[in-house]
C-alpha cells in the first residue's frame, strides 16, 4: 500500500484527503465539546466502560483530542504523528461499533455529537472509509502544502 | 500507547520523511516534490540542523525504521492527549467533579418530547408530575419511602438499572402492569425514570399510571444515565421476584 500510494496518488490528492480528514475531525469534535454530558451518555450506551468516572473523563478529553487532530491536519503540522493518532481513534471507533452491533445494541452512534444516528451499516461503512483516508494520509509522503514544509523550506533556502 | 506501536509495525513500507515526525525511509534516494532535493538530503539537513544523530535500525529489504522517529510520534500524541485532557477537565470541571442536577420543563411537540431547563421559580411551581432530584431520590430510597419504576425496555433494564427498581417497560405496559402493580398500592409514592432527560418514556409511564389512579407519581428526569454518571451503584440482570 505505501508503494502504491507513493506511485499512483499525486500529492494534491494527499493534500485533499488530509484537509478532508481535518475537517471531519474538527466537525465531529464541536458537538461533543459543546455537550459533553450527551456524549458521556452515548459512551455509556456502548457498555464498554464500567466506571462512570472513566466515562466522564473520556467524554471531556476525546472531543479535544479530535479538535487538536482536526486543527493540526488542516494546518499541516505533525501530520505523520496526528495521522497515526486519527487512525488509532478511527480503528477504535469502528471496533466499538462492530462490538455494539454484535451485542445487538441499538444505540446512538455519538459520532458527531448530539446528532441522533443509530449505529448501522451506513455508520460502519462511513467510519471505515474515514479510517481508509487516515491510513492513506499516514503512509503517504507528507504533501508539500503543509505549514511545516513551508517553514522548513524557508529555513533551508535561507541557510 | 500500544496501538500506535502496532501502526508502526505495519508502517514499514513508508518512504521519504519530509517532517521531523516521520519514522521510516527507504535507503534508495527519492525526489521530493518541487524542491529538487532528495529525501535523504533533506533528512540529513534536518538532522544536521538539529544537531541530532538519529539511530536507524535496518530491518532488511532496504527499509529502515527510525526509533527516534517512533519516539517522536508517541511523544507528540501523548502531548496531544495530555493537553486535551487538561483543557477538557478544566472547561468541564463541574461535570467531571460531581453529579449535575438540573430541572426540566417538559412539553410535547408533534409527539416529540422537548426538555428545557427550568428556572428555580418555574421548578417550584411544578405540574402534576413533579420532578425528584438525585439527592432527594437517594434519601427516599434509603428510607424506603418510594417505589421506583424503570420505564425502559426489558433489555435495557437487564443491562443495568437502579437498585430496587421494578421493570415496567412502556412498550410492554399492558402485559407487565398487573404483575408489577401487585407490589404497591395507589397510596404509595412512585418514582418513574427512563434512560435520560430526553427519552420521554418516564413521562409516558407517569401518564399511564396517572390514568389508572396512581396520583403520587414523580419523575426522575435525570434517569439511569444521571444515576450512573454520578457513580451510584447499579444492578445488572433480571428483576428478582
Amino acid at each position: 500500500m505505501p508503494l502504491f500510494v507513493e506511485r499512483y496518488i499525486p500529492s494534491q490528492v494527499i493534500w485533499a484527503l488530509r484537509f478532508l480528514l481535518g475537517l471531519i475531525f474538527l466537525h465531529a469534535s464541536i458537538g461533543k465539546i459543546l455537550d459533553p454530558k450527551s456524549f458521556a451518555e452515548n459512551l455509556m450506551a456502548y457498555q464498554i466502560f464500567d466506571s462512570p468516572g472513566l466515562i466522564k473523563y473520556v467524554a471531556v478529553t476525546l472531543p479535544w483530542v479530535e479538535w487538536f487532530c482536526g486543527v493540526f491536519l488542516l494546518l499541516g503540522v505533525f501530520v505523520r504523528s496526528v495521522s497515526v493518532l486519527t487512525s488509532t481513534l478511527l480503528l477504535a471507533f469502528v471496533l466499538g461499533m462492530v462490538s455494539a452491533q454484535l451485542r445487538g445494541l441499538e444505540i446512538n452512534c455519538g459520532c458527531f455529537g448530539s446528532v441522533n444516528e443509530t449505529i448501522g451499516f451506513f455508520s460502519l461503512v462511513r467510519d471505515a472509509l474515514f479510517l481508509g483516508i487516515s491510513l492513506v494520509v499516514m503512509v503517504s509522503r507528507v504533501d508539500p502544502f503543509t505549514l511545516q514544509v513551508f517553514i522548513t523550506k524557508r529555513r533551508l533556502s535561507r541557510s | 500507547m500500544e496501538l500506535p506501536l502496532i501502526f508502526v509495525a505495519i508502517y514499514h513500507g513508508t518512504p521519504g520523511p519530509l517532517t521531523p515526525t516521520s519514522m521510516i525511509h527507504f535507503s534508495a534516494p527519492r525526489t521530493n516534490g518541487n524542491s529538487g532535493l532528495t529525501d535523504d538530503k533533506i533528512e540529513n539537513r534536518f538532522n544536521v540542523a538539529r544537531g541530532e544523530n538519529i539511530p536507524v535500525r535496518n530491518f532488511g529489504g532496504g527499509m529502515k525504521i527510525s526509533l527516534a522517529g517512533c519516539s517522536r510520534v508517541i511523544l507528540t500524541n501523548a502531548c496531544i492527549v495530555l493537553v486535551s485532557f487538561g483543557v477538557g477537565v478544566m472547561l468541564n470541571h463541574s461535570f467531571v467533579a460531581g453529579p449535575q442536577e438540573q430541572s426540566f420543563s417538559y412539553t410535547e411537540t408533534d409527539g416529540k418530547p422537548e426538555f428545557k431547563p427550568l428556572t428555580a421559580a418555574e421548578a417550584s411551581a411544578s405540574t402534576s408530575f413533579s420532578e425528584i432530584r438525585l439527592e432527594e431520590l437517594k434519601k427516599a430510597l434509603e428510607k424506603g419511602e418510594v417505589i421506583l419504576l424503570d420505564g425502559r425496555s426489558e433489555k435495557d433494564y437487564e443491562n443495568g438499572h437502579i437498585p430496587s427498581a421494578y421493570s415496567l417497560s412502556v412498550t410492554d405496559f399492558e402485559k407487565r402492569f398487573p404483575q408489577v402493580a401487585s407490589r404497591f398500592s395507589k397510596e404509595d409514592r412512585l418514582v418513574v425514570y427512563c434512560g435520560a432527560g430526553g427519552c420521554g418514556l418516564s413521562r409516558r409511564l407517569a401518564t399511564l399510571l396517572h390514568q389508572r389512579g396512581y396520583s403520587r407519581v414523580r419523575i426522575y428526569y435525570g434517569g439511569y444515565n444521571d444515576w450512573f454518571l454520578a457513580s451510584n451503584p447499579v444492578v445488572k440482570g433480571k428483576e428478582t421476584p
